[in-house]
């Protein structure tokens, strides 16, 4: 876009997100991540998915601030129109309002899978212009619809709306195919009249009458299919040549030139054999700046799970450090090394080069603690069915802070919609205990001694008190918590895997960030409450270094040091979850505190690079998840509660197992991990 | 200078004229047939969407068995307790107080009605104690008995007597949930706000506004309840609703209106204020 204007009057999309961000989540009944476009200059490379919307870092082509907040409000409510007039509930059966339906009866040859949309633009050779006329009519009826609902819109709209029309390129000095396909965008932006070439004008009326049925009060996005198909036919009808002659200008309001039907003979046209050559025909219709591209969301995207991530990593031991010669043959007499005798699943013995220990205690594979801040703890083999003895050394790291850290208030304004839940926690956790205390006002029961004193003064002259009662108190909580991150590799997926492939946008989050986010808010109002908390990252690389990164410590205040650790929360490597649940448990278990909590925030299976794949492929992850279980059952005869929440949608697979009937909690979105921590600490910390 | 008060019993329903309420589900005849049976009854749902209003509706037009509970309008007496973090059972029960001759017994609320018939109704019950609560139990069962330790005595509610409770379960937080030793003992009627056809006439109803008017605003307070999710406590009540259409009846611009009764009495945030604002100016014409 044009017409830049004085940079007072600039509006950038940060300074306003928020509000934006709340008209579409109002108007839509859905939030969607709002972020700016990667490149100015090149819209499409990112645009708008199911969850996140791109628009212009900066709105600056109006005299006024208002006036360019207005086009922000204008791009936004367009997008929420989408969502409120349900242009995204098509379905090839639905049954028009202004049509005899032909969309219904055609039959499509396409897999049973493809969605709705995905069938209908089957049915075009040019599926592309078909999608991008769909949309114009699509547009044109949403914002016809918006005009009896949201009416203070119309004028954000009607203003961005003659904004885009005055960029557009003429329509008379295009070839007809391409001229047709521009005359609809500027019909949908209220041109009125249109200038069309001569021999346009029956196409055009055409055209107008097609709008014009769209703008008829109740019509659905099954309507605007039927239009589309036939202005679809109208356009690939005309030859893709200049035109000469004279030009007409047309009134969009009066046209009775009746839509012509599509071609039974001709259509579905899907089968069309595409001519070399052909390409040189096809138009496209230029976007319109405020509105949304539709396109992407006619087609269906499956994006890398966290799993996805995790088998990349396991499928790549280069990553890991080692190779294929650090792993022992699998000969048959290892197996028959040790005396088991089930299914035939035995060990296959490790040679780590880490352990510098005694011959004895080296053959056991057993390690040692080797500085102030690593310590050794067993590790439960179910196949064995017995401990391997000092098996893991968990390596201690207070992560370093930084001066002028951001991340702990960038999470606290990224979640700046859970603020009222998280005061609201602070203002209702209070404490369930009580105290009885005599010599008050209000209370259940007559202060015997109080009330004595009191008729005492009377009989002697003087006021008595009017603390005659005995009232229960309320008495302080004695809670410690430790909330136990898991850091492996498989947290730097982006949550924004649909945004757009291979690229990069200023800000991702990852699933380490929220993770972090909901530690973030945690902490808030955990600070509040002056609850006993601790933080600990935790990840693995193999079991001799088992990685636990300090983020807080039980003794330590939520300075702002402290806070600025959240800003280096990486993701390291594998996922030693059994290990790191000891280490935290035997924290916990230092605090004296009548109430001891531990928190475990994982995205996937524990998984490490020599945790169970001994046994064979696919026996680790039994190994893994049985370890995990024994070692959330010695928390808890360490009088540790535990809980652990997954974003891992495979997680009840395992977690049931493990955790028994409670104790756990798979979430389907990574993103409710912030507000279901929040809730979930209000149920441990209280009932 | 002496002031002449306007006072009635705490029993007496609000009003002399038939409450309005429009049904909007099958709950009149639900709540009449536990009333019959004597089933003490649970209603569930947001601020200001109903409840109260249901439940004097409900005592003006239910009778009891026997003629001396109704109040002299033929209603069904209710008393009303809004429960808070502080309500003791001594609140509820009654207490001694202490007097110049000694001591004295006053009965409370609930003994009273227990005494007498008619519904108690414990307004947002679980924000309650949940040592105080358990009170309840032993009329909520097949006993229908409220013991009385400190006057040694165990009284046998009457036969008009109903017990009715309400909570908010949206606003629950984490810590504030009904024990199901206390849930269990209800049955539950479910309220949420009325779709909007229904919430258009009640505001046209309530507030006397043209019916483009209702719309307009139950169509709005569906939008910024779709701000729930995003960290509201809850959207607008009816109630609310209602408020800023007699505020417009009253002369007062739609947009100022809307300022007034919905953004700045729900929430005192400036961030959540400015996205309710722009619901509101995006929704209703400038």
């Amino acid at each position: 876009m044009t017409a830049t204007q004085s940079p007072d009057a600039a509006v950038t999309l940060i300074d306003v997100s928020a509000r934006l961000g709340s008209l579409y989540t109002g108007l839509a009944g859905h939030s969607r991540h709002l972020l700016p476009y990667a490149d100015a200059a090149d819209p499409k490379q990112f645009p708008d998915t199911e969850d996140t919307m791109r628009l212009p870092p900066v709105a600056n082509w109006f005299g006024s601030r208002s006036a360019n907040l207005d086009w922000y409000r204008a791009a936004i409510g367009h997008r929420a129109l989408h969502d409120q007039f349900g242009t995204f509930e098509f379905a090839m059966s639905s049954r028009p309002t202004q049509f005899s339906s032909t969309l219904a009866d055609v039959e499509v040859a396409i897999s049973t899978e493809a969605t709705e949309f995905e069938r209908f633009f089957s049915l075009f050779g040019y599926h592309v212009l078909a999608e991008q006329i769909f949309s114009v009519v699509e547009d044109v009826r949403v914002e016809f619809a918006a005009r009896q609902v949201f009416r203070g819109l119309d004028e954000p709209i009607a203003a961005a709306r003659s904004h885009d029309l005055s960029q557009r390129a003429p329509v008379r000095d295009l070839p007809t195919r391409q001229a047709f396909g521009e005359l609809l965008v500027q019909l949908s932006l209220g041109a009125d009249p249109v200038t069309v070439p001569a021999g346009l004008v029956a196409a055009a009326s055409a055209a107008i009458s097609a709008l014009a049925l769209i703008r008829t009060p109740g019509t659905t996005v099954a309507d605007s299919a039927e239009v589309a198909l036939r202005l679809y036919a109208l356009m690939t009808g005309l030859p893709n040549l200049p035109v000469e002659g004279d030009t007409v200008d047309l009134p969009t309001t009066c046209s009775d030139q009746a839509l012509p039907a599509p071609d039974r003979q001709r259509w579905p046209d899907a089968g069309r054999v595409r001519l070399e050559g052909d390409e040189v025909l096809e138009s496209s219709l230029v976007p319109v700046s405020y509105r949304d591209e539709l396109w992407p969301r006619f087609q269906t995207h499956s994006p890398a799970t966290p799993q996805h991530q995790e088998l990349i990593y396991r499928l790549t031991p280069d990553i890991w450090g080692s190779d294929e010669d650090s792993l022992p043959p699998e000969d048959d007499h290892h197996h028959h090394e040790h005396d088991h005798d089930d299914e035939g699943l035995h060990p296959i013995p490790h040679e780590h080069s880490e352990p510098t220990f005694d011959e004895p205690a080296r053959a056991e594979g057993h390690l040692e603690v080797d500085s102030a801040s690593s310590y050794v703890y067993d590790e439960w083999d179910c196949f064995r069915e017995e401990y391997r003895r000092a098996w893991c050394r968990v390596r201690e790291e207070v992560v370093p802070g930084q001066p002028g850290s951001t991340y702990y208030h960038a999470a606290l304004e990224r979640n700046r919609d859970l603020i009222p839940t998280l005061r609201r926690m602070t203002e209702d956790l209070r404490p369930e205990r009580f105290l009885t205390v005599g010599r008050q006002r209000e209370g259940d029961d007559i202060d015997l001694d109080a009330a004595i004193e009191a008729m005492i003064d009377l009989r002697a002259g003087r006021a008595p008190s009017d603390g005659l009662y005995l009232s229960r108190v309320a008495q302080q909580r004695d809670v410690s918590v430790a909330i136990l991150v898991d850091m492996s590799s498989s947290t730097a997926e982006s949550l924004d895997s649909t945004g757009a492939s291979g690229g990069t946008t200023p800000r991702q989050l990852r699933i380490l960030d929220v993770e972090m986010d909901s530690v973030a808010l945690l902490s808030h109002v955990l600070d509040a409450l002056h609850d006993n908390f601790a933080i600990y990252g935790f990840s693995g690389s193999g079991r001799a270094e088992v990685q636990v990164q300090v983020f807080k410590e039980f003794d330590e205040q939520l300075t702002a040091g402290v806070l600025s650790r959240f800003d280096n929360a990486n993701p390291i490597s594998g996922t030693r979850m059994g290990a790191a649940i000891r280490h935290a448990s035997d924290k916990l278990s230092q605090e004296a505190a009548e109430t001891r909590i531990l928190i475990v925030l994982s995205d996937g299976r524990p998984y490490d690079m020599d945790y169970g794949q001994e046994y064979g492929d696919g026996l680790e992850m039994e190994y893994g998840a049985r370890d995990v279980g024994v070692a959330l059952e010695e928390s808890h005869q360490q009088g540790v509660r535990t809980f652990l929440l997954t974003v891992d949608r495979d997680g009840l697979d395992y977690l049931r197992d493990i955790c028994g009937d409670s104790g756990y909690e798979v979430l389907e979105e990574v993103a409710l991990l912030p507000s279901r921590l929040l809730a979930l600490y209000g149920d441990l910390a209280y009932n | 200078m002496s002031e002449q008060l306007s006072t009635r019993p705490l029993s007496d329903p609000s009003s002399s004229t038939e409450p309005y309420y429009r049904p909007v589900g099958d709950e009149v005849e639900l709540f009449a047939a536990a009333y019959r049976d004597r089933l003490p009854v649970m209603l569930k749902g947001p601020t200001g969407c109903g409840k109260t209003r249901f439940l004097e509706h409900m005592a003006y037009t239910l009778r009891g068995t026997d003629p001396r509970t109704a109040t002299p309008d033929g209603a069904m007496p209710l008393v009303t307790v809004a429960c808070h973090e502080e309500l003791t059972a001594g609140d509820l029960v009654g207490r001694y107080l202490l007097n110049a001759q000694g001591s004295e017994w006053v009965d409370g609320p609930l003994t009273s009605a227990v005494k007498n018939g008619g519904i108690c109704y414990l307004d947002e019950v679980v924000e309650a104690r949940k040592d105080t609560i358990v009170i309840i139990h032993s009329l909520t069962d097949h006993r229908r008995i409220l013991p009385i330790a400190k006057l040694g005595v165990v009284l046998e509610a009457h036969p008009d007597f109903v017990l009715v409770a309400s909570y908010n379960p949206r606003y629950q937080s984490a810590i504030k949930s009904l024990k199901h030793s206390t849930r269990q003992r209800f049955v539950a009627i479910e309220f949420g706000y009325p779709q909007e056809d229904a919430e258009a006439e009640i505001i046209c109803r309530e507030a006397g506004v043209e019916s483009e008017l209702g719309a307009s605003l139950a169509a709005l307070g569906a939008k910024i309840r779709n701000l729930g999710t995003g960290g509201l406590l809850e959207g607008p009540s009816t109630r609310l609703l209602i408020y800023a259409a007699r505020l417009v009846a009253d002369g007062v611009s739609p947009r100022r209106a809307c300022e007034s009764a919905l953004t700045q009495a729900m929430t005192d945030d400036p961030t959540m204020q400015v996205g309710v604002r722009e619901v509101i100016n995006a929704v209703l014409p400038r």
